[in-house]
This record gives structure tokens, sequence and C-alpha cells, in this order.
């Protein structure tokens, strides 16, 4: 089926990145599938198009990641849409949850070790989802796609320092939305204060 | 390695996602392999943080629904065909002319 599509290295380099670009655009569009899916078409055609400034032996998959993060936030832009957080409201939420580090409640309340497989995926992704995007953004470039601490500052455009505390904060606060949802379904039950 | 040359708890829970994470040099990961294999205060958050990345590794995969796939493959075919029928001057002149500040 590639066989038209003409620029050397594209068929090999970007395509086989698809399934890695579908599940950041998901992740984006927090869940909504039309957009997302508007979302891969519109990064995949503007990669083949500026297909000669990819350096080759650079990272294919950040090249294309960024290129998919700039068209979301291009249209973003379009819609009026504000970003949803400051980041001084980051660092409020944040603040409030210092104290609350999820792992030792559920070491408490999870004796067996099993709190991980209580979850079916589409919990998981709702409550990624509803992450603010500078936090699920880090989350989903480390956690899912496996991208190194550099691959993500690169496609987050951020210092590696910035990049790491808001992965941190971010896996805390996804932990800490998870324990209260396996609290909520009984997944769980906390520990008798005694 | 002795017990005075181990590193302190502290200082392991500080480092401890980027050694999930596999980015702290092989030296200092091996400082922070060997106090987990001694300390039952912060083997347990180790395990957690692992099976954690484990488990939303697991979560995500979710291929591209096979029409989009379609959908990807006949954008780039037109447009590759579009290319095609314009001049390589022109195209180089067009792509100037339309292109986006970055």
């Amino acid at each position: 089926v590639t066989g038209g599509i003409t620029k050397p290295g594209f068929t090999e380099e970007a395509l086989p990145q698809l399934d890695s670009v579908y599940r950041f655009a998901l992740r984006l569009a927090a869940g909504r599938e039309a957009e997302a899916e508007d979302l891969v078409q519109d990064t995949f055609l503007r990669a083949y198009r500026s297909w000669d400034t990819f350096r080759p032996g650079s990272n294919a998959r950040a090249w294309l990641l960024t290129i998919c993060r700039n068209v979301f936030l291009r249209g973003e832009e379009r819609r009026g849409r504000r970003p949803e957080v400051t980041e001084s409201q980051i660092d409020a939420d944040v603040e409030a949850l210092a104290a609350t580090a999820a792992f030792s409640e559920v070491e408490a309340a999870d004796p067996e070790r099993a709190f991980f497989d209580s979850f079916v995926d589409e919990e998981v992704m709702r409550a990624l989802d509803a992450l603010p995007a500078p936090f699920r953004e880090a989350v989903v470039l480390s956690d899912l796609e496996g991208l190194s601490y550099p691959e993500v500052a690169e496609v987050l455009d951020l210092p590696v320092g910035t990049v790491k505390s808001r992965l941190f904060r971010g896996r805390r606060l996804l932990q800490q939305a998870l324990y209260g949802y396996a609290l909520e379904m009984g997944y769980v039950r906390p520990k008798e204060r005694t | 390695m002795s017990e005075a040359e181990m590193l302190p708890c502290d200082q392991v829970i500080a480092r401890l996602w980027e050694y999930v994470d596999g980015e702290l040099t092989e030296a200092r990961a091996e400082e922070v392999r060997a106090h987990l294999e001694v300390c039952s205060r912060c083997f347990p958050q180790y395990d957690f943080q692992r099976a954690y990345r484990v488990f939303l590794r697991r979560c995500a995969e979710q291929p591209v629904p096979p029409e989009l796939r379609q959908r990807v493959f006949r954008t780039l075919l037109e447009e590759s065909g579009r290319e095609e029928k314009v001049p390589g001057g022109l195209r180089v002149l067009l792509a100037r002319l339309f292109r986006r500040r970055p």
C-alpha cells in the first residue's frame, strides 16, 4: 500500500510510529477519539511535507510527537480554548498533595500487592485524562511511550529538571487519583486506624 | 559495599524514580541497587513504583484503529501524488510562501 509514498525513509522511519502518535494524540485530546484521529492525520501530513527537515539518525518518534503536540496546541488556540491550569495552580495543587504520597496508603490497604491488578484500562486512562495537561503530557511520554527524560524535554520544549518535577508530581497525582477511585469502588479498603 | 558507604534512605528515595526509569549513571544506580537489596523500608516503595510503570505501559497498549491507518496512508499517497505533479522549483517557492512560523 505504501509503494506510492515516495519520500525516502518516511515509510521505514515515520510510519512505524503510528501507534505511538495515536496513543499520544488520544491523551492530548483527553480521550476524544474523533479529535485524536484528526490530530494523527494532520501530524502525518505535516511530517510528510517537512520530512526533509528530519535529521536522519535522530529520534523519529520524538520528532513526530513534537509535531503532534504543536498541531494540537495550534488547534487549541484556534478554538479559543485556554490552558486549563496556570503554573501557580499547579503548584497549589501539588502543595496540597505533598503530604499524601499514595504509596504509604496503598501499602497499608493492600497487603496482597494486587492494587494495580484491580483496574481496567479505561479506568486508568480516564484518571490520566483528568490530570492537568502539563502533568499528563509528561506522564504519557515517559510512562506510556517510554521516552527518556531528555527525549521528553525535547518534545515538551522544557528543561530536563522541569520535566522531572512534572513527571514525578504527575505520577503522584495519578496514583493518588487511582487510590481514591479504588477506595470508592471497594477495590481496596482503608486501613483501620487504631 | 560496607554499611559505612551505603547511601542513606532519604537519598535513595530522592533518586528512586530516576533509578526505576533507568536514568542514573551506572555508578549511582549501583549505589541505589545495593541499598535496595538490604533495606526493608525502601524496597517496597521501589517495588510499588516499578509495578506502577509496568502496569501503565500495559494499559496503554492501544493500537491504531485500522480505518485510521488506512486514512493516514490514503492522505500520504494523495500528498505524494500531488507533490510529484508540481515541478520542484515551484514546490520550493510554494513551501517558502506558505511556511508558517515555527
